[in-house]
């Protein structure tokens, strides 16, 4: 391999390397989004980064999460029509490092904060629920939100608008009523 | 007044709001095994972890530690990590109790508290059977899941506008130069050495190598690894009073470390079952 081919391949695997590292999780929980079980979603993962990779020409460097919020949703797409044709992967025997939660305390908390917030977000309409999810939990910009939804920008704001009031307002109510 | 209300609705989010939303996320991050598998399955062949990266340059140097979490990463450069703790604790300091839920979202709080260790499922959203997909022929028969089909619902078309509301994108990990690429990969070397020696029930190789990472990196990105392997090991190997007084300070150090459990386990601490060999 010419040194000009080596170097170029040091340059796509550190871009690689630099996607993967900030955006794993942001696509861990898009591919669950649109459907993928938690059990299979690290297979899903693979697979958005193995298109990534295929077609790092094409990634955007000013709204990268909506670009990959859409390959995530193309893939997701694609392992639901496959699935029927698709042979099971022999299920791998995982290194349990650590699975039992920390303390009985800990475990109270977490619970408590992811139970807070999944209950809001069951209870919001989805149009709302996808923009307040990509805005306030993935951190994505407005017109990020937008390019990804596919969705006028002034009805991001909009949903976003409403949905964090609904946010507060669900907290401010359940704060009041604690004894 | 109005102008005041309205405000508190368009400006970001409080601590409170924050905090509950960022223990959200991170519950929901991908596990560090999951990302280290990924990582070497998509790496492997570009000279990544599967691959060998000796001489590599700093790319591919770089590109070896993508698996690490960005809490890690930031770790490395010394930036405090997210507040899950703090998060959590917030939600407490609120008032916002379990029993208060529990009479008022019975099936939510369960979902979750069931197993907070195990995430609970992300809500899915509907996905557009038609939309533009990139390569199926990239789904590998040996790498394809059998799922579930997920619900389809299309997003309602657009409606009117409304007052631009801005949103801030969270900092995110940075990238790691050459130097510090290699330092890391040295000292995920060492951690892994003990580990391995660990399952092979081999204590003292252990604590060697255990010992050679102090040496070398006392400060190190995995100088939590460190402590948690250096009291287990002792636990395991039959310096039990000594290994319990690790496990100890380092639980008080890091009571959400994902060795944490393993900590417990070997070293029967806070009424764990395990038995030591």
């Amino acid at each position: 391999m010419s040194a000009r081919a080596l170097e170029s391949s040091a340059d796509e695997s550190g871009e690689l390397a630099r996607i993967y590292r900030d955006h794993a999780d942001f696509v861990w929980r898009a591919v669950q989004r649109f459907g993928i079980p938690p059990e299979h979603a690290e297979d899903v993962v693979h697979e958005v980064f193995l298109v990534v990779q295929r077609r790092m020409a094409d990634f955007s460097h000013t709204t990268p999460r909506a670009w990959l919020w859409g390959v995530a949703r193309g893939v997701a797409s694609n392992v639901r029509r496959g699935r029927e044709r698709a042979s099971r992967r022999e299920q791998v025997s995982l290194e349990l490092v650590a699975s039992e939660p920390d303390t009985p305390e800990d475990h109270l908390r977490r619970a408590q904060a992811v139970a807070l917030v999944q209950r809001f977000l069951a209870e919001l309409p989805e149009d709302k629920r996808l923009v307040f999810e990509l805005a306030e939990i993935e951190g994505l910009s407005g017109p990020e939100v937008a390019q990804a939804l596919e969705l006028d920008l002034n009805r991001v704001y909009t949903c976003l608008r409403v949905a964090r009031k609904h946010f507060r307002a669900y907290l401010d109510q359940l704060q009041s009523e604690s004894p | 007044m109005t102008d005041m209300t309205d405000n508190r609705v368009d400006t970001e989010f409080g601590a409170r709001e924050r905090a509950l939303l960022d223990a959200f996320r991170d519950h929901h991050a991908m596990p560090a095994e999951a990302r280290a598998r990924v990582w070497a399955g998509l790496a492997g062949p570009m000279g990544g972890p599967g691959g060998g990266s000796e001489g590599g340059g700093s790319a591919i140097e770089s590109a070896s530690e993508a698996w690490l979490a960005p809490t890690r990463v930031a770790a490395a450069r010394g930036w405090s990590r997210p507040a899950l703790v703090a998060g959590a604790g917030l939600v407490l300091a609120a008032g916002l109790t379990l029993l208060v839920l529990g009479s008022k979202t019975g099936e939510a709080i369960d979902g979750v508290s069931a197993d907070a260790s195990a995430p609970a499922a992300i809500e899915p959203v509907a996905i557009d059977p038609t939309s533009k997909v990139a390569e199926p022929s990239s789904l590998a028969p040996s790498s394809q899941p059998r799922i579930a089909a997920p619900v389809l619902e299309p997003i309602e078309p657009a409606v009117n506008a409304a007052k631009p509301i801005t949103t801030t994108p969270r900092p995110r990990a940075r990238v790691l130069d050459s130097t510090q690429a290699s330092s890391l990969g040295r000292e995920r070397a060492l951690i892994e050495r003990a580990h391995a020696a660990l399952a092979k029930a081999e204590s003292e190789a252990a604590l060697a190598a255990l010992d050679e990472h102090a040496r070398e990196f006392p400060q190190g990105v995995f100088a939590e690894e460190r402590e948690a392997l250096d009291a287990i090991a002792r636990c395991k190997g039959g310096q039990l009073e000594l290994g319990r007084a690790h496990a100890r300070a380092f639980l008080d150090q890091h009571p959400r470390a994902v060795l944490a459990g393993r900590v417990r386990r070997a070293c029967l601490i806070e009424g764990s079952a395990s038995e030591l060999p």
